[in-house]
């Protein structure tokens, strides 16, 4: 059973999802036969560290580093036919999920959004996915013969091996239909909330653009991602792209510090799966201390300053 | 120019649901439904899009009869018509959704789509690419605002790389992530004129294959209530420290 990999890169490093999903396609492998394919597109230095994290052979097609959809589709559909892959799999980013829905749509393939887990029985792939944002889990039994998977963060642990395949490289031709006429990249120091092991989460209680100052601070010394309620997003104190919930993203770090969020049902559906939740909240009431690990009542700007500085301490 | 936006009804975001005990699905006795979020936007920028160019805005719909009142919304807030193709069970199975959805395009020649990234149900977001295939229309996914410069549209879609700004000439797919922009609320008179608005209802008999079998549900996984950390402040944020470190083992 043939497996192909969207790799995704930034231009100097791949992502950490890239790895966790060559880890899930060579476990699959070592259990069913067959070959890991790793797609590789744009331009970086050290390609052959795939082969290391699980890649059997690499199809790297080398061109600008921009996400062009329509180009990666057509060229993973070719290969997808003459290497006979059965599954391809993305990694749940943004891109990721537009590319595995292009190339489902093209080759008339079964959907697994979002997978959790999976397993086999009687040669059908049976996935099991969150549904309502969290609120509910599916198991669903892929029907077709071609298999097309969104794999979630923090499934797989990526893998360390000794190994050397085969790299094939080509020109990217430009199949775009639409210009990207620019792209502004992000700021470095930001991590996603949807990758980090840490998120250090604000909400109302924040109560300004600048009340996030403390919960940054705090993001910083723990290595972790800063994310947001949607009451906070709403009101425009921080962008949409921190925001953890129902019409953001759906996460499940080691560590949830939740600042100043009440705990609306949209929210905890959001982050319901961290490992450990710590809220941080005025009101002894709020929602958010039922599915908290460790709760402090308390006002946050007294708290998170001082949680920042006694793990300064700690860590020395 | 022809606009079709596509609206789903979905449970309320704000609802709790429960997994039936028998685990065959999700119990929605009793929960309210609205307009799929991010089809909000969709129809916000259809509306933005009128305001520039003269335009038809289309609202459809796949769904039972219950999507009458999605359309409703949408009309309200200030599209000119509603289709709904009627269905009548529910259609878990999103990809049949699209490829219902693209075969009723096929015969109507939009120049722009508009829709979610995804509906806030199934969570799937497979919808936008087969429509896109079936029509050979291109999609732009997850923008985040729309602006127009002489005849082309630019639009602005956010990733975990950064911003990227586009440029498109229609025929045109866009998805929508949560916008730049906020969905107007429909006023005393749009919901007076809606009442005056045509629907079509097209049955859909004959469903697709489907490419997936839900088996069962289950509900997420329980969490215990843990520890309120009572001590006053700075003991507290120290207990807290000590907790995190020596028995969640985790900074």
């Amino acid at each position: 059973m043939n497996i192909g990999v969207f790799v995704e890169h930034d231009g100097k490093e791949f992502k950490k999802i890239s790895f966790e999903v060559l880890s899930g396609a060579s476990k699959i492998v070592s259990e069913k036969g067959g070959k890991v394919f790793a797609f590789l597109f744009g331009n970086i230095n050290n390609p052959e560290l795939l082969f290391s994290k699980g890649a059997d052979k690499i199809f790297y097609f080398k061109g600008e580093n921009l996400y062009k959809p329509e180009t990666f589709s057509n060229l993973i559909k070719e290969k997808i036919e003459s290497e006979n892959i059965s599954i391809f799999i993305c990694g749940s980013t943004i891109n990721g999920r537009d590319l595995a829905a292009r190339i489902c749509a093209k080759m008339n393939s079964s959907f697994g959004q979002d997978v959790v887990d999976f397993k086999f029985e009687n040669g059908n792939l049976i996935i099991k996915r969150p549904v309502y944002a969290g609120k509910a889990y599916i198991w669903e039994k892929l029907l077709k013969d071609k298999i097309v998977l969104v794999i979630r963060p923090n499934i797989f642990k990526p893998i360390e091996r000794e190994f050397k395949g085969e790299i094939e490289e080509k020109e990217m031709p430009d199949l775009e239909k639409f210009k990207i006429v620019k792209m502004e990249p992000k700021k470095e120091e930001e991590i996603d909330v949807s990758e980090a092991d840490i998120i250090v989460s604000g909400g109302r209680g924040v109560g300004s653009p600048s009340g996030f100052e403390p919960l940054r601070e705090l993001a910083s010394t723990l290595k972790a991602a800063v994310g947001a309620s949607r009451a906070a997003v709403d009101a425009g104190w921080i962008d949409h792209s921190h925001q953890v919930g129902q019409t953001g993203k759906t996460v499940s770090p080691s560590l949830y510090i939740a600042c100043g969020i009440s705990g609306a049902m949209q929210h905890i559906a959001g982050m319901r799966t961290s490992k450990v939740i710590v809220a941080i909240n005025k009101d002894p009431n709020a929602p958010i201390f039922e599915i908290a690990d460790y709760g402090i009542v308390g006002d946050l700007f007294e708290i998170v300053p001082a949680l920042n500085e006694e793990i300064k301490k700690m860590k020395g | 120019m022809k606009i079709f936006v596509l609206v789903k009804r979905v449970p309320d975001t704000g609802i709790p649901l429960r997994v039936k005990s028998d685990r065959t699905g999700i119990d929605k006795e009793g929960v309210p439904h609205v307009i799929n979020p991010y089809d909000e936007y969709a129809v916000e920028a259809a509306l933005r899009i009128k305001e520039k160019i003269n335009s038809e805005i289309i609202a459809l719909s796949c769904g039972d009869e219950n999507s009458i009142e999605i359309i409703r919304h949408a009309l309200a807030m200030g599209a000119d018509k509603g289709v709904l193709l009627k269905v009548n069970e529910e259609i878990y199975d999103s990809i049949r959704i699209g490829e219902i959805i693209g075969d009723y395009l096929l015969s109507e020649n939009p120049d722009i789509i508009l829709l979610g990234k995804k509906s806030v149900d199934y969570d799937r977001g497979i919808v936008p690419a087969i429509i896109s295939e079936r029509l050979k229309i291109p999609l732009i996914s997850c923008v985040v605002n729309i602006e127009f410069k002489n005849s082309e549209f630019i639009f602005e879609r956010e990733t975990e790389y950064g911003v990227e700004i586009i440029e498109a000439k229609i025929p045109l797919i866009i998805s929508f992530e949560k916008a730049k922009f906020e969905p107007r609320f429909p006023s005393l008179r749009g919901v007076m004129m809606a009442k005056k608005k045509t629907i079509d209802i097209k049955e859909i008999n004959e469903l697709p294959y489907a490419s997936t079998q839900i088996m069962n549900y289950e509900p997420p996984p329980e969490r215990k209530k843990g520890k309120i950390i009572n001590l006053p402040f700075p003991e507290n944020v120290k207990e807290l420290v000590k907790l995190l470190k020596e028995e969640a083992k985790i900074i």
